[in-house]
């Protein structure tokens, strides 16, 4: 197995711990072994700041940037390039996003979707329980 | 200095006092009316207190609550509005799903209502603490709830405990038979639920689902932790 990700400039991560947790970003530079420079858009909160790369999570999207280059600049690029749109269409992206929505659900609304879900199972169970015996009518 | 003074000052006078009352009883068991006078033999001998006490006895105040500033008036919850749907926490009625009608004037409570026809609980009072305020409200502007107040809940129940305590006590010496009292609601309270369920009623149709959901009893499954939650 090849690795596919790596910590290199212009990789968007995900911050996996602290303060600005679940917080997308983009390495800038790379000091040492085990630390980075992320940046990130102006909308997210997060600040220019060194950062474990442990405390990364790496996804598949990188942009194109020149290596240390300017918070305006990554702002910039970020925008050009929909780095953020990007991951968003990604199957991770997409359960981040399911994730946060479900997150934010009141109670209400997590009643609404319960109802929602068993209408759906009937409405599965009824439509499997038509074909069936249409196959067994047919097969005899 | 002048606490001992104005001590024992009171101190004669409640033996003055005393002494009337022991000259008033002796008049009355002569049967004469007079007044007799008492030897000083026969006077009662000052009584000195056993013991003094420590601290100032503390009185508690009983002020009504119009008198009481803003202050000293139980803080409702910023997340409890008049019509917000409250999950009940604790007792009998605990996970059940209850309209917020107002806050109760003198102690505080939360007056709520289930309403009764869909989820069984009653005109209720409720403190804030063991109730969970979710985001959904129902719009009760206009329901008129004035007539409920502390006094409400409390009038005649105390006899009604009584009454049915004695036909117990009755029944269990087999002398009584079967108690004769019911525990039942007055019947203008009953009117009174239905006539402000009702009302509400009117407002929980007017939103799909909430009709079921308040119904259904709140309950927590795998996975769900309440400190994470928004309700």
């Amino acid at each position: 197995m090849a690795f596919k990700r790596f910590v290199e400039v212009g990789r968007l991560c995900i911050i996996s711990y602290g303060e600005h947790a679940d917080k997308i970003c983009v390495i800038v530079d790379i000091q040492d072994q085990g630390h980075v420079v992320i940046d990130a858009t102006a909308d997210s909160g997060v600040p220019r700041t060194v950062i474990n790369v442990k405390r990364l999570k790496l996804t598949d999207v990188v942009v194109k940037l020149p290596r240390a280059c300017k918070t305006s600049v990554v702002r910039k690029a970020l925008e050009a390039q929909q780095a953020v749109q990007r991951f968003r269409e990604t199957a991770w992206g997409q359960k981040v996003e399911k994730q946060r929505v479900r997150a934010r659900l009141t109670d209400f609304d997590r009643f609404r979707v319960m109802v929602a879900r068993k209408r759906r199972s009937q409405l599965i169970k009824h439509e499997l329980g038509r074909l069936r015996s249409e196959t067994k009518t047919s097969a005899s | 200095m002048s606490v001992f003074t104005k001590g024992s000052s009171e101190r004669a006078e409640r033996d003055a006092a005393l002494q009337a009352a022991i000259k008033e009883q002796a008049a009355i068991i002569s049967g004469t009316g007079n007044v007799i006078e008492l030897k000083p033999s026969e006077r009662a001998p000052k009584r000195k207190p056993s013991f003094y006490p420590v601290d100032a006895r503390v009185r508690r105040l009983h002020t009504s609550a119009k008198k009481r500033s803003q202050k000293q008036r139980t803080r409702l919850r910023n997340s409890i509005q008049p019509g917000t749907v409250l999950i009940m926490l604790a007792g009998r009625f605990r996970g059940k799903r209850v309209v917020f009608l107002r806050q109760l004037e003198h102690s505080g409570l939360l007056l709520v209502t289930g309403p009764f026809a869909l989820n069984g609980v009653p005109l209720r009072r409720v403190n804030q603490v063991y109730v969970i305020a979710t985001k959904t409200r129902v719009d009760i502007s206009g329901i008129d709830t004035s007539s409920v107040d502390d006094t409400w809940f409390t009038k005649g129940a105390r006899k009604a405990r009584e009454e049915r305590k004695k036909a117990r006590l009755r029944g269990a010496d087999g002398s009584g038979g079967e108690s004769t009292v019911k525990q039942c609601l007055p019947e203008e309270k009953k009117n009174l639920q239905k006539q402000i369920d009702g009302q509400v009623m009117k407002a929980v149709e007017g939103i799909p689902l909430l009709r079921e959901y308040l119904s259904s009893r709140f309950t927590l499954t795998k996975g769900q932790y309440p400190h994470r939650m928004t309700f």
